[in-house]
């Protein structure tokens, strides 16, 4: 009788300890798994390489320096900022900027710019704040040598952090 | 004597719900940390090659240094002169500029066999010895005479 009591508590204790055994090991996954990854520096860098094979390809411009301003580059290099479906975001959780810069003098020739640039202030000041890239490439537009540097920008805090 | 034993049974049990509960505390501990940000959750691509530097190489080649486009000037002589290496620190050297060190000087432009690739040699940059590890961009452009011309950014021996 003795025995078999003790076989009884013995089952319970076993019990208890699998399901606080399986319940610890949720609780892990979860809180490991369950933070979002950080991609936006990725996501402004891939803006920025889709900037660049817009804008020049084989050494040379793409376009008339002329021909690219704020108004067109979206449809010229068919860019869409307003992509995310959450948190009611529209096209202002991204910025970018591509500076033509004249390589002899690096006078400014024009500047396109698209996005919301209010964040810009706010870029690389710690986790919680907007990610941004900048880069340059040499490009030659009509034997002209130009410097085109182009900055990116993601907010995207909430979805990222 | 019966009971004695009943009790060592006992602490021994429960010695040992101490110790799981202890491994899982830390366990938990450990991957709640990692989860709030402990380690690095941003999300890095290396390529191996930046496109940037690709896109300027091809700038470069199409340019000119004396009135001599620079493609064909080094294709003929297979070596970089002073104007060609000058013009190549201000393309690239910003490019290369801390994403290996912090020193500007983290590149060389050269020739090499197309297959030995580890030595790459020009007047301008000297003897540059490829390094496989932090490496942050390295490419190919081949020439005649079975050589190449070779971009690489990252540590280097001298």
């Amino acid at each position: 009788m003795n025995k078999r009591a003790n076989e009884q508590v013995m089952s319970l204790y076993w019990f208890v300890i699998l399901f606080i055994v399986a319940g610890a090991i949720v609780f892990m996954v979860v809180s490991f798994y369950g933070k979002p990854f950080d991609v936006r520096s990725v996501e402004a860098n891939l803006l920025a390489d889709h900037i660049a094979n817009c804008v020049a390809s084989g050494g040379e411009m793409n376009f008339e320096l002329s021909e690219i301003n704020s108004e067109n580059i979206l449809e010229l290099c068919e860019i869409n900022l307003n992509v995310e479906e959450i948190y009611n975001w529209e096209d202002d959780q991204i910025y970018f900027k591509i500076g033509f810069i004249d390589y002899e003098n690096n006078n400014i020739i024009s500047e396109v710019e698209q996005g919301n640039s209010n964040f810009v202030e706010f870029c690389n000041l710690g986790k919680t704040n907007p990610v941004c890239a900048e880069k340059t490439f040499f490009v030659l537009s009509d034997e002209k040598e130009v410097l085109v540097k182009v900055f990116t920008g993601i907010r995207k805090t909430e979805k990222n952090v | 004597m019966y009971k004695k034993a009943q009790v060592s049974t006992g602490v021994s049990w429960f010695t040992a719900t101490i110790i799981i509960i202890f491994i899982l505390a830390i366990s938990i501990y450990i991957s709640s940390w990692s989860g709030l940000g402990g380690f690095d959750r941003e999300v890095k691509i290396d390529s191996g090659k930046e496109l940037f530097v690709t896109k300027s190489v091809s700038g470069y080649f199409l340019s000119s240094c004396e009135n001599v486009q620079i493609y064909n000037s080094i294709e003929s002589k297979l070596d970089i002169n002073n104007c060609e290496g000058n013009k190549a620190n201000d393309i690239f050297g910003s490019l290369f500029l801390g994403k290996v060190s912090e020193d500007k000087n983290n590149f060389c432009l050269g020739f090499a066999e197309e297959n030995s690739f580890n030595f790459i040699k020009s007047s301008y940059f000297g003897n540059c010895r490829a390094s496989l590890g932090g490496r942050f961009h390295f490419d190919k452009y081949g020439l005649d005479n079975d050589k190449a011309f070779y971009i690489y950014g990252g540590l280097k021996n001298e």
